[in-house]
């Protein structure tokens, strides 16, 4: 019987708007807007919070950090926290008792494999023996590491993924005991990982932690990407929960501390959480939820437009109801007549909507593959049965939100009231007070998501607008790995770099060259430091910092003149005198006017106290924080990278090109010099640093273009909205115009009373959106804005002033319309009964 | 008071053809008369006080309001003298819905500029004298057909027009009811007030003092009583 009714409702319901095609084509689109940007948030939100890994139990990996209760959530790793050494990760898996395994790694690390005479750079994890082990997953080909291949000076080996062999080893099915050099030296494929496997993030292949990089004592220095301190990850126990755990973990912490204290002194606490939030951060998921409810509220404002339009439909199908209840429907019935309309309607949305998610999110995976630093493999953006029972959800309750209380109250009037007025209509005064409550919640919403969408939009673009000091589409820069196999000692390393600055500075393509560790010119290392002559009584009161390691010449090729002083020269070595070369910043935090040079500084580093360093020469700033670290001050100091100790291993060749050469250009002849000086090495991250900006900030520029989409939607349904309402009202209220023209109002006071409903309603909207985001973002969120929000402030009065203009004009153009159509009602015609 | 010559009110229809409402009317009306207009429906009684109220325009013909020449006034020449002039009771009653009795009443004199404290006095004093004291507060829905009139006539002399014109004000009232507006403007025009109503009721045109029989658009008969 329902099911029979159901038919029938849906019959004429899809006749009703197949005739109503106006309202059913604009209808659609909108709530096909709607709908298609909360598919594709929430595909984005399933990809990166809830889907996780296809692992048995992913719910058991944990990830294990320990924590400085004192210090920033930037220096705790956001909430994740740190393992100083690799014998802090050895201590506690032999102390520990909750989980069955522990693995430790380095992923997003460079390995330099060289087949057949072919040297290639890959991005791959260096793991200990249990890391396969530990996610459940086993080579297809081949075997799994042992312990004794992690053994510091065992023969190396190496597991490829399963692109790689494809790509680079063309699917030769016997690898598996291949010779290759890995990092230099000689060592054995002993497997391959299966198809789509590229744990943690995006590596392509693993070779064993400790071979590489045998576990050295805990406090060596060691500066950005030469930390070889490995993550560290585990499965838990079954039965063990997460707070037994972290219990566990703390009192670890604490003993560590006790027995290290001058390494480990302040990490007395520790944090265990899911590694999936741990490899995700909690800025990502704040700004994928966030995003979320975003576009939620531009759903909400678009199920508000229908349901505008529906009381409109429902005030000129008055008189078809009120024939139908006097024909015998009851009240229910007639609710889902127009309920089934509605959901028609919705469902058609909900098309529209899920073929606009699927272009949008095709769209969004591209953007984001392109991204230089390639995201998790395990986001998968794609639609598939959580999405779209999500999106059959947001449909229901669409066709609810939109349809229910037009439909309750064009069924709940009076039949023989409507009949006998002669089809004028439903005016009750619910309506009116419902039809002005949801503009005053359309302008709110849409208030509220602008402001979020600016502040937002303002703070990407204070990250792409950040000068970094020099003209970054002036140089060229590459970056290189020197490993232990080819370069087993300091020595070897310092040698190599000498010999690599005087033959790219002989190559008459280049004006000049330099080497830098800034990767990818745009991170420099960072810590904290000590300048002389200060007293600092705890550890906590050294200052943090940026150092930069550069040879000589490297403020010339990036177009820097030296302030005061002088420039590092090729014989400035640690073991010597160990110097230093701060930025104009810094001379001026600690020296003002006086000069800085001749005094000290060095970085701080308990387990091993650092010389003191004598400050030579003053170098204008340059961005040496990047373009997302807001809470270190642009105060940083160099140190000479050819003659450091310790040397580095990774470092980035910088070339100017000579007069009339565009920097651009230089790739070729820059992987050519580097080849004619180490045939085996290969470089990689090569460009100009603008490119590198650009790559560095594309994911933040797509977070901002999607909050400038939902901010314009937004934005224009809500014009859309405004207007509507405010024709429906005015249509709604002919009569009572005419009634007051015909009592002596004039066309200018009927015009300003429309205009005066729609200022109420804006100013209602904008009192309640604005104040409530601000409240929201000001109070409530303001510790996580911190994290998201880069140098605005959440309640910049020019942005809430702006936006509030923004609405004030639309406003004022939507009700212009119907207010001058209000003027000319015809006392004659809305009065008329014969 | 009123004299209107040749006045004529037409539709256009297709090819170029017209559909008379009203077809050369001629009438006069002094001041202090009642004058009710009759006639079947569709007979253009309606188009007649809308004319007569100045909200129709559309006319041809001429309209003397006392020495005022209507037809040569502009739009809002015409609005300000029929503020001035002249109020209005309709069959619906037409009153606000949103606002109270209070409300409503005062609306006419808020449309005329008259200040705060003057309104108050002239609503207090229309309150008192058509004994709606006590329902001042409440809204039309909360009022009897009859009580909702009371509050349109008092509402249509509230700004003391010389002419009320009305149409079918107890059409949708009861026989008592009824008797009590027809009673109520037949103290008004002793009062001086003119009123020209339409009406289908023998009985109620009884009330007043003059009869225009309209017939399509003509007036047939236009006889003294």
């Amino acid at each position: 019987m329902i099911i029979d009714s159901f038919r029938q409702d849906m019959r004429v319901g899809l006749r009703v708007l197949f005739k109503e095609k106006s309202f059913c084509v604009l209808a659609v689109l909108v709530l096909g807007l709607g709908i298609g940007g909360a598919t594709t948030q929430f595909t984005v939100v399933n990809a990166i919070v809830l889907r996780g890994f296809s692992f048995p139990h992913p719910e058991q990996l944990m990830s294990v950090g320990l924590i400085d209760p004192k210090a920033s959530d930037q220096n705790n790793n956001f909430g994740v926290g740190n393992i100083p050494a690799a014998q802090d990760y050895e201590d506690l898996k032999a102390a520990q008792r909750s989980f069955a395994m522990m693995a430790g790694y380095l992923n997003g690390s460079t390995i330099n494999l060289t087949y057949k005479n072919n040297p290639q750079r890959y991005t791959g994890a260096y793991v200990t023996e249990d890391f396969f082990k530990i996610i459940g997953v086993a080579p297809f080909l081949g075997r799994d590491f042992t312990a004794e291949d992690n053994k510091p000076g065992a023969e190396k080996v190496a597991i490829l993924g399963d692109e790689i062999w494809r790509r680079d080893f063309a699917a030769d099915p016997n690898i598996v005991g291949q010779s290759v050099r890995i990092n230099g030296k000689a060592a054995t494929i002993i497997g391959v990982m299966p198809p789509n496997f590229k744990f943690p993030i995006s590596e392509e292949l693993w070779t064993p932690l400790y071979n590489e990089f045998p576990p050295t004592p805990r406090g060596e220095l060691v500066l950005g990407a030469n930390n070889r301190a490995p993550a560290v990850m585990g499965r838990l126990k079954p039965g063990i929960t997460l707070d037994q755990v972290n219990a566990e973990f703390v009192a670890l912490a604490r003993h560590l501390a006790d027995d290290n204290p001058k390494t480990n002194q302040n990490y007395t606490s520790a944090n265990v959480q899911s590694l999936l939030n741990a490899f995700t951060g909690v800025q990502l998921r704040q700004i994928a939820w966030s995003m979320l409810g975003a576009v939620i509220l531009v759903l909400l404002i678009a199920c508000v437009n229908v349901m505008n339009m529906q009381f409109g439909r429902a005030a000129l199908r008055a008189k078809e109801l009120a024939i139908r209840g006097a024909l015998g429907a009851t009240r229910w019935r007639l609710v889902r007549q127009m309920l089934t309309e509605s959901l028609v309607v919705a469902l058609f949305g909900a098309v529209a909507g899920v073929l606009l998610a699927y272009w949008s999110v095709d769209l969004l995976a591209r953007t984001i593959k392109a991204a230089p630093f390639p995201p998790p493999y395990w986001w998968q953006f794609t639609i598939d049965a959580p999405v779209l029972i999500f999106t059959v959800v947001i449909t229901l309750v669409a066709t609810i939100v939109s349809g229910l209380v037009p439909a309750f109250l064009s069924a709940r009037s009076n039949a023989a009231e409507i009949m006998k007025e002669g089809g004028r209509g439903n005016s009750s005064r619910l309506v009116n007070v419902i039809t002005r409550v949801l503009v005053v919640a359309q302008i709110a919403l849409t208030a509220a998501l602008l402001i979020a969408a600016t502040l937002q939009i303002k703070s990407i673009r204070n990250q792409t607008k950040l000068d970094y000091g020099y003209d970054e589409n002036a140089l060229y820069a590459a970056r290189m790995a020197l490993m232990e196999g080819a370069y087993p000692s300091e020595d070897a390393r310092r040698e190599f770099f000498k010999r690599a600055v005087r033959s790219l500075r002989a190559n008459p393509q280049f004006e000049s060259a330099a080497m830098t560790d800034r990767f990818r010119m745009t991170f420099a290392p960072n810590g904290q430091y000590e300048v002389d002559g200060r007293n600092y009584l705890t550890d906590r009161d050294r200052p943090t910092g940026n150092f930069e390691s550069v040879s000589d010449n490297y403020f010339t090729t990036l177009g820097l003149k030296i302030l005061e002083g002088r420039d590092f020269t090729i014989d400035d070595n640690d073991s010597k005198q160990p110097v230093a070369i701060v930025n104009s910043s810094f001379a001026r935090k600690y020296w003002g006017n006086q000069s800085a040079i001749g005094h000290q500084v060095r970085i701080f580093n308990p387990g091993k106290p650092q010389p003191w360093r004598r400050i030579v020469g003053v170098v204008p700033d340059t961005l040496m924080q990047g373009p997302f670290d807001q809470l270190t001050d642009s105060a940083g100091f160099y140190m000479p990278l050819l003659g450091a100790s310790p040397a580095t291993q990774f470092c980035t060749i910088v070339v100017r090109p000579r007069a009339g050469q565009r920097a651009e250009t230089l790739g070729p002849t820059l992987s050519r010099a580097v080849t004619e000086i180490d045939s085996n090495l290969p470089t990689y991250f090569a460009g100009t640093p603008a490119r590198f900006h650009h790559e560095i900030l594309n994911g933040n520029r797509v977070i901002a273009t999607l909050f400038t989409i939902f901010g314009v939607v937004a934005f224009v349904l809500s014009a859309v909205g405004l207007y509507g309402v405010m024709s429906f009202s005015v249509n709604q209220r002919t009569q009572e115009f005419g009634i007051r023209m015909a009592l002596g109002a004039d066309a200018g006071r009927i015009f300003r009373m429309v205009m005066t409903q729609g200022a109420w309603q804006l100013a209602i909207g904008l009192a309640i959106g604005a104040g409530g985001i601000a409240l929201l973002l000001g109070v409530v969120a303001a510790g996580a804005l911190k994290n998201i929000l880069f140098k605005v402030d959440a309640l910049d009065p020019s942005i809430y002033f702006a936006v509030a203009g923004l609405l004030t004009l639309v406003s004022a153009v939507s009700c212009f319309v119907p207010a001058r159509r209000a003027t000319r009602v015809d006392p004659m015609v809305a009065l008329r009964y014969e | 008071m009123i004299r209107l010559h040749n006045v004529e009110r037409s539709y256009p229809l297709a090819k170029g053809k017209f559909f008379y409402v009203l077809r050369d009317i001629d009438i006069e009306v002094a001041e202090g008369e009642f004058v009710s207009v009759m006639g079947p429906s569709g007979a253009g009684k309606s188009t007649l006080l809308h004319i007569l109220g100045m909200h129709d325009h559309g006319w041809s013909g001429e309209y003397f309001f006392h020495e005022t020449a209507v037809h040569h006034l502009k739009a809002k020449e015409r609005a300000e003298l029929r503020n001035e002039q002249i109020g209005f009771v309709f069959q619906q009653y037409h009153l606000l819905d949103d606002l109270t009795v209070y409300e409503n009443l005062e609306i006419p004199l808020s449309y005329r500029k008259v200040g705060r404290n003057e309104r108050a006095a002239i609503v207090a004093d229309a309150l008192d004298r058509f004994q709606m004291v006590a329902k001042k507060d409440l809204y039309p829905r909360q009022l009897s057909g009859g009580q909702q009139q009371l509050v349109g006539v008092a509402r249509a002399i509230i700004a003391s027009p010389k002419l009320i014109l009305a149409d079918e004000p107890t059409g949708n009232l009861h026989s008592s009811q009824g008797q009590e507006i027809m009673e109520l403007f037949q103290k008004l025009n002793a009062e001086g007030t003119t009123i020209i109503q339409v009406t289908h009721s023998e009985k109620n045109a009884g009330y007043g003092n003059r009869i225009i029989q309209l017939r399509d658009g003509w007036v047939v008969e236009a006889n003294k009583k």
